[in-house]
């Protein structure tokens, strides 16, 4: 008799694409259980590292190799980003978030982009200013890119 | 899994460099100790360096003036409360010098985050 495996974890997968081209290496998808920490990298920009998809996390001969997304985002909205992101990846049942998809700036009949970005992730107002917050890029590196 | 906010920074336009706005899980906490009459150490898993750690320092009362012998250790149930919240939002903010968010028994003043 053959069995077959029916349990599934309840991983929370983040789906990232950094243009419209799909081309090798411009998508990932990150899981929850490999986040290790946000931080900013500048006033527009904060990167979300992850153990790597690819290799040990336990960093044989050395530290692991990150893998990475960095989210280009309004001016200092940094902790607003950081909110929704971390609102996407606590879901308990886990699921399908997309971070940030597409990016386009025309629409293309062919399907290829819808010309704007698409994402699943709404994200806060900067609190102190009320200023409307937008990702308008999305940079991926992975150990295996 | 639920996720940690800290940010050092009080002026918005003072955002964006390494050593400020920090996001961690709940599950990369390291221990917590005391550092001198007046502050406090978090100590994380390194988020670049996974065999060093990150460091937030809370400010907190001095613990050797009788008045406020206690903050310390009020201040370390905070954080335990803190990190273990199952905050519905998915993450907890334990200080935010921009939005005024602290711990009841922090100092939010010269409270920081650094990164190894």
């Amino acid at each position: 008799m053959i069995k077959t495996m029916t349990a599934q974890e309840k991983e929370l997968m983040m789906y990232v694409a950094e243009d419209a081209t799909y081309a090798t290496g411009n998508q990932a998808i990150f899981k929850a259980s490999d986040f290790v920490g946000a931080t900013c990298v500048d006033s527009t920009n904060t990167i979300f590292r992850f153990y790597p998809q690819d290799v040990s996390r336990m960093g044989i001969g050395g530290d692991p190799a990150f893998d990475t997304f960095t989210l280009t985002h309004t001016e200092d909205a940094h902790i607003e980003v950081m909110k929704a992101v971390a609102s996407a990846m606590s879901n308990p049942h886990g699921g399908f978030v997309v971070i940030q998809d597409d990016l386009g700036t025309a629409y293309s009949s062919d399907g290829s982009s819808s010309g704007a970005a698409m994402t699943d992730l709404r994200y806060a107002k900067i609190a102190s200013t009320g200023t409307a917050v937008a990702v308008t890029a999305a940079t991926i590196t992975t150990v295996d890119a | 899994m639920k996720y940690l906010i800290v940010n050092d920074q009080a002026t918005l336009t003072s955002m964006g460099a390494v050593d400020q706005t920090f996001m961690f899980p709940q599950n990369r906490v390291l221990g917590m100790e005391s550092l001198t009459d007046t502050t406090t150490h978090l100590l994380i898993q390194g988020t670049n360096d996974v065999d060093d750690e990150d460091t937030i320092v809370l400010v907190h009362a001095d613990k050797s003036a009788a008045a406020t012998h206690k903050v310390e250790r009020n201040l370390i149930d905070d954080m335990v409360s803190a990190i273990n919240n199952d905050s519905r939002l998915g993450f907890t903010v334990l200080f935010d010098l921009l939005n005024n968010v602290k711990l009841p028994n922090q100092t939010l003043a010269s409270s920081t985050f650094t990164e190894d």
